[in-house]
C-alpha cells in the first residue's frame, strides 16, 4: 500500500526562518522538490536582497541612477508588480521608503542616501529587463520579494510532483493541497485562530511589532509613504489572496488605506480581515471595517 | 491560482484552549544524515572540549560555548573520509532550535538542516475580544489546535542564533578535529 510522506523543512533565510512542508507519494521526490524550493528562495534572497552588497537590488541602489540596469527577469517581475500595486494604490504601496527605514534604524545603511526625495513614479522599468532611476532613489523590496519568494518555492514544490505544500516565511504564507489549515494570528503572546485556508496566500502585518522589534527589523513594520510615518495602532491587518505577493502588497495598503482600499482588494481576488482596534484608530476608515468581499 | 478561504467567525473563536507549545520537528537525526551525507557511514567521534578549546573556540568566533560536550560523526563515503556530521542546539527566542552540520574534510560548510524549532506561544490560545472585527463572506468552521502556525515572530533572532551556532562549530572544528 502506497502512503503519502509528509517531510519538513526550516531554514533561516531573507531575515526569518522559512518554514516548508511538502507532502507527496515517495520520500525521494518529496525532498528533491523541497531542495528545489529551497533553491529558489535562496536565489531571490541573491537577487533582492538589500543587506547583500553583492545582491542585484544592490546595484541598482547603487548604479540605475547614473545608467539603465539590464537585471533578471525575477528582479524585473517583482519591480513590475510592485510599481503596479504603487499606481493602483495611488503610492500607499511604494518601494523606495528604504531611505526612511534606514533613517530609523529599520535598515542597515551600506551606501550614502539619497539628498532628495524621490517616489516610485522615477522608477523606469524600460525594455529588455532595464532599469533607470530618474532620481536618486533606495529602493527596499523586503516584503514583497519576501512574498515572492514563497510563490516561487510553491511553484516549485507543484511542479516536483508534491500532492499538497506549505510555505511560511515570517508570516508571508502559501499553501495548495486538499487539506485546510488552520491559520493563526498572534496576539501579545497569545494565538488566535482566524481562518481555514486550504489554497491561497495569507500575509499578516502587526504594528504591534514596532518599537520592540525594530532594531531587528522584525516582520510587520508598515510606514506610510506619504509622511514617513509609522503606521500605529493596537491591532492587525490580515489579507488572503491567490498569491503571496498580491498578500503582502496589499496588507499594506490596506493597514493604510482601511477599508478605501476594497475594490483593490477585489481587483485582485484578495479578502481582508482587520483588527477592530486597527479600524478605531486608522485615518479616513469608518468606525468598522466590515466589506462585502 | 486560487483561493479558498473559510475566516472562522467570532463565535467560533470565543472557544478558549489548552496551553499550546509550538515544537515542530522538521526531521529525525536518520533523515538529516541522509539529506547532508547521502549513503555514507556515520562513526561515533564525541568531543568533549578543554578549558583552553573553549576560550580559543570563543575567542577565534566570537561566540559563545555553552557546553564542553559536542555530538559529533566522522563520516566516510565508498571508503573515504567524507567530513564530519555535528548535532547542536542553539536558542531561538526563547526555546533551543536542534539543528545538524556537515563539515568538509577541508573544513568549510557542506551543509546544514534544521531539525527542531520550538516556540512556546506563552500561557495559551485564548479568546480575546473579537467583536466586529470579521471581515469576509465565509464564516464558520470547526477549530483545530493541531495544525502549522502562521506568523512565527523572533525568527530573525532565531536566524542570527543559527548562523552564530555554525561559526562555533566551524571554529570548532578548525580548534578541535583537525
Amino acid at each position: 500500500m502506497t502512503v503519502e510522506v509528509k517531510l519538513r523543512r526550516a531554514r533561516p533565510v531573507m531575515g526569518t526562518i522559512l518554514h516548508l512542508a511538502a507532502s507527496g507519494w515517495d520520500e525521494a521526490t518529496v525532498n528533491r522538490a523541497l531542495d528545489a524550493a529551497e533553491s529558489a528562495v535562496a536565489r531571490v534572497d541573491t537577487l533582492m536582497s538589500f543587506h547583500r552588497e553583492d545582491s542585484e537590488l544592490a546595484r541598482l541602489n547603487r548604479e540605475a541612477q547614473h545608467e539603465p540596469q539590464r537585471v533578471s527577469a525575477w528582479t524585473y517581475t517583482v519591480l513590475r508588480r510592485a510599481q503596479r500595486f504603487a499606481q493602483l494604490s495611488d503610492g500607499l504601496f511604494d518601494v523606495t521608503i528604504a531611505p526612511l527605514l534606514v533613517e530609523q534604524g529599520l535598515l542597515p545603511q551600506l551606501c550614502d542616501l539619497p539628498h532628495e526625495r524621490g517616489d516610485w513614479r522615477d522608477i523606469q522599468l524600460l525594455p529588455d529587463q532595464t532599469v533607470f532611476f530618474a532620481r536618486p532613489l533606495l529602493l527596499d523590496l523586503g516584503g514583497i520579494a519576501k512574498g515572492f519568494a514563497v510563490d516561487v518555492a510553491i511553484h516549485a514544490l507543484r511542479q516536483g510532483g508534491c500532492t499538497q505544500g506549505g510555505v511560511n516565511a515570517g508570516g508571508d504564507l502559501r499553501r495548495f493541497g486538499t487539506q485546510a489549515e488552520t491559520i493563526y494570528l498572534r496576539r501579545g503572546e497569545s494565538l488566535v485562530p482566524v481562518a481555514e485556508l486550504r489554497c491561497g496566500a495569507v500575509a499578516t502585518s502587526s504594528p504591534n511589532e514596532v518599537g520592540s522589534t525594530a532594531r531587528a527589523g522584525a516582520i510587520g513594520y508598515i510606514i506610510d509613504p506619504r509622511g514617513g510615518e509609522h503606521w500605529r495602532s493596537g491591532g492587525s491587518v490580515t489579507v488572503a489572496a491567490p498569491t503571496c505577493v498580491v498578500a503582502d502588497a496589499l496588507t499594506k495598503v490596506a493597514a493604510l488605506a482601511g477599508t478605501a482600499c476594497q475594490s483593490l482588494l477585489e481587483r485582485y481576488g484578495a479578502q481582508a480581515y482587520w483588527d477592530a482596534r486597527v479600524s478605531a484608530s486608522s485615518r479616513g476608515s469608518t468606525s468598522h471595517s466590515r466589506l462585502n468581499l | 491560482m486560487t483561493l479558498d478561504i473559510r475566516w472562522l467567525a467570532p463565535a467560533a473563536m470565543a472557544l478558549s484552549a489548552p496551553v499550546i507549545s509550538i515544537a515542530a520537528q522538521y526531521m529525525s537525526i536518520e533523515q538529516a544524515r541522509m539529506l547532508i551525507f547521502p549513503n555514507a557511514q556515520f562513526e561515533p567521534a564525541p568531543v568533549t572540549l578543554s578549558a583552553d578549546q573553549i576560550k580559543r573556540i570563543e575567542q577565534q568566533s566570537g561566540v559563545k560555548v555553552h557546553s564542553p560536550q559536542q555530538q559529533v560523526w566522522r563520516v566516510t563515503s565508498a571508503g573515504k573520509f567524507a567530513g564530519w556530521f555535528i548535532i547542536d542546539q542553539v536558542i531561538g527566542k526563547h526555546e533551543p532550535i536542534t539543528y545538524a552540520v556537515g563539515i568538509k574534510p577541508d573544513g568549510t560548510l557542506h551543509q546544514f538542516q534544521i531539525i527542531e524549532y520550538r516556540e512556546n506561544f506563552g500561557s495559551q490560545v485564548r479568546y480575546v475580544e473579537w467583536r466586529d472585527q470579521f471581515v469576509g463572506k465565509h464564516a464558520g468552521s470547526a477549530l483545530r489546535l493541531d495544525s502549522d502556525i502562521v506568523n512565527i515572530s523572533g525568527a530573525t533572532l532565531s536566524c542570527q542564533h543559527i548562523t552564530e551556532g555554525i561559526k562555533r562549530l566551524l571554529t570548532l572544528h578548525a580548534v578541535a578535529l583537525r
